[in-house]
């Protein structure tokens, strides 16, 4: 089974381990691929360890635990999941007033600083990436402002956002950000090509230079510039987006589930790149369903319930209970949810709070 | 240039070998059917012959370096048969006059002029369907099968279904005729065509529009989030894919000195199957010029070799069609999109 559970909720999630323990029994051999490490344990006798295509070894899952896993995945110590480095909070970059959706987005009002992680997080449906995008200018908006540095602009596509300083990683790499069939260094450089560009022609040696300074910096494992997007690792392809980004010199970068579907060693990679950004005074906005992610890495999380800002929370007096219970938006449901992960078998699922299927109503209701 | 530009970088990457073969594929495939009707046709031999096949190439060169842009963008152009006939008639009409009003009015455009205008005309209506499909979001392949009835009514009407003659100019004199470059003759419309080649490889290579036509085929929705007006540049696809066309129309008509509404008949089909010949995908994003040039080669010595071996010219559509289904079929499979014929499944993170 290869990532049995990427796309099911935590009820189907139970079902398949049911499943796989009645296969167990009848004496079926099971090969489980997964990076959700909790899972592993749950399910696994045995746990094998691969590292860049090489096999490393294979324990009981009884002589791991998750911190030396990730130790043999990555082959050195991670001093942290969550590498947060608190920056200094400089002015306000980014302010929304009212912005407003059909019933996506309903009178959403906040601001972001420089040197600022704001977490957003809510359950699916809320309207997180539909924000992203109306901010963006992908989508339109019914009602709203926007101001950057204070001064307001006007962003009817992305094209103006991003010449108003604002950059949008999207949640799907491959069907959104990245041209797969084209070289890593034609997609790093995709969103500034105007830039390289003297009278009609392209200037591949200015071209070749920037790409080649982020692939550099940011580490970016590929053979060469030439290489395709499509045969990178997914760490590495994100890695390339965000470079892309970085190339336009945003002052608000958003992060729409920057570290969905990457290694652990690439999260973290991700995660310092996040701090180096937030250092240099940019605004960052990270949407995530993983609730760890958001405690560990940002410096104030607004929860979103229902296409509306449902509360503000900094990073200190922030719990997964707290942001759950506004996300849900009632107390009720809270504690709907609370049972159903004292049911799960796995506790830390509830990480996963965006298919949990915990808060039916609140959900049900975002759906419309 | 390098064999990246030359035709299709392989997705599968790394293989140098598999790399070389799929962009020599269709040059190799070229040589082969030269050396066999060179081997089985003594009347083959002949310079002259060489050079019909380079005369007879270049309308078509044309027509299909304007289909490789289209297709590199995901898209196709149906109506740029209709724009060959469309090009020559109205040229032909600006340069002697209309037929319908019975008897030749004489116009007197000089024939620069006449063509110049036809072509311009061709890449406006171009830009048209471009902005019809962008603007309101229709599938090209409505938009252009529909201007191809539309272009071709126009013509026919303009002409009542008779060609449209034209006299024997300076200017007609100049562009039909053979150029001494070095020891050989070439024909000036195939200069014109090679010339557009280049100046089509310089587009894809090296400006913003190219680079562009490429993202789009690849990822339109990546390309648009990147901040890049997608609808802008398919507009100015469509646009080029006319322009050209309109300029093999006028050529045409300069050679055969008539403007008729079959004038472009069976360009649609076969540009399209020398682009996906040339290793260009239907699908958009891979490909590159060069290869469509083989790709018209490789059609147009086929369909001289099937005249010199003596098969009926109404079978020669049957033989035509099978490469055109062949070609396509050995694309997809090429690209592993195929998934019973695919042997080594590769992953991609």
């Amino acid at each position: 089974m290869d990532e049995p559970t990427s796309s099911l909720s935590i009820r189907e999630i139970d079902y398949l381990f049911a499943i796989i323990e009645e296969l167990k029994s009848s004496g079926v051999a099971i090969v489980y691929i997964s990076h959700h490490l909790e899972e592993t344990f749950a399910v696994a006798d045995r746990i094998t360890v691969l590292r860049d295509g090489a096999y490393v070894g294979t324990w009981s899952s009884h002589a791991l635990d998750v911190d030396r896993l990730i130790r043999l995945m990555v082959g050195r110590d991670l001093s942290e999941k969550f590498p947060k480095e608190l920056a200094p909070r400089t002015g306000e970059v980014l302010r929304v007033e009212g912005l407003t959706q059909g019933t996506r987005l309903r009178n959403m009002s906040f601001s972001a600083y420089g040197g600022e992680v704001l977490g957003i997080a809510g359950l699916v449906g809320a309207g997180r990436t539909e924000l992203a995008r109306a901010i963006f200018g992908a989508d339109r908006i019914d009602a709203g402002n926007i101001f950057v540095d204070g001064k307001a602009v006007t962003i009817r596509s992305p094209r103006d956002a991003i010449n108003h300083g604002i950059a949008l990683l999207t949640e799907d790499r491959k069907q959104q950000g990245l041209v797969l069939k084209m070289s890593t260094g034609q997609n790093i450089t995709m969103a500034v090509l105007g830039r390289l560009t003297r009278g009609l022609f392209t200037n591949s040696r200015k071209e070749h230079e920037l790409a080649q300074g982020y692939m550099d910096s940011m580490a970016i494992r590929a053979s060469s510039q030439d290489q395709l997007a499509i045969n990178l690792s997914g760490g590495t392809q994100q890695k390339v987006v965000l470079s892309k980004w970085m190339a336009t010199q945003p002052r608000v970068l958003i992060f729409d589930e920057p570290t969905r579907g990457i290694d652990v060693g690439a999260k973290v990679e991700i995660y310092k790149l996040i701090n180096e950004l937030a250092r240099n005074g940019v605004a960052i906005l990270m949407i995530s369903s993983e609730l760890p992610e958001v405690l560990g890495m940002a410096d104030r999380i607004m929860v979103i319930h229902q296409g509306q800002v449902a509360g503000f929370l900094n990073r200190e007096e922030a719990t997964e209970e707290r942001i759950m219970e506004m996300a849900t938006g009632s107390s009720m449901a809270n504690s709907v949810l609370a049972a159903a992960m004292a049911a799960s078998p796995i506790s830390s699922l509830s990480e996963r709070i965006d298919s949990s299927d915990a808060a039916p109503t609140a959900q049900d209701n975002a759906h419309e | 240039m390098s064999e990246s530009t030359l035709v299709a970088p392989t997705e599968r990457g790394g293989n140098v070998f598999g790399r070389v073969i799929s962009a020599l594929g269709p040059l190799l495939v070229f040589m082969a059917l030269f050396a066999l009707l060179f081997a089985m046709a003594p009347a083959f031999r002949k310079p002259t012959s060489w050079a019909l096949l380079m005369l007879e190439a270049s309308a078509i060169g044309l027509v299909a370096a304007g289909q490789t842009f289209v297709i590199l963008t995901g898209g196709i152009d149906l109506s740029v048969e209709a724009m060959v006939s469309f090009s020559g008639v109205l040229a032909a009409i600006l340069i002697s006059g209309s037929n319908v009003a019975g008897g030749q009015l004489a116009l007197g455009m000089p024939a620069w002029a006449g063509m110049l205008i036809a072509v311009l005309a061709g890449g406006m209506i171009g830009l048209v369907q471009g902005l019809i499909i962008t603007g309101l979001n229709i599938n090209p392949f409505i938009v252009t099968l529909g201007f191809r009835s539309i272009l071709l009514g126009v013509a026919l009407v303009a002409t009542r279904g008779a060609g449209i003659n034209i006299g024997r100019g300076p200017f007609v004199e100049f562009i039909t005729s053979n150029v001494n470059v070095g020891i050989v003759r070439l024909p000036m419309p195939l200069i014109i065509m090679v010339v557009v080649y280049f100046i089509s490889w310089i587009i894809l290579r090296q400006t913003k529009l190219g680079r562009y036509t490429y993202a789009i085929g690849g990822n339109e929705t990546a390309t648009r989030l990147s901040g890049i007006n997608v609808d802008w540049y398919k507009m100015l696809i469509y646009g080029i894919s006319s322009l050209f066309a309109a300029l093999a129309g006028v050529i045409v008509m300069a050679r055969l000195q008539s403007g008729a509404y079959q004038n472009g008949t069976n360009m649609t089909l076969i540009s399209v199957a020398a682009v996906v010949i040339g290793g260009t995908a239907l699908s958009g994003g891979v490909g590159g010029i060069w290869g469509t040039l083989v790709g018209v080669f490789i059609l147009r010595i086929v369909e001289q070799g099937l005249v010199y071996m003596n098969v009926p010219s109404n079978a020669k559509e049957i033989v035509i069609g099978a490469i055109i289904v062949l070609a396509v079929a050995l694309d997809v499979i090429r690209r592993g999109e195929v998934r019973w014929l695919r042997f080594n499944r590769r992953r991609t993170a």
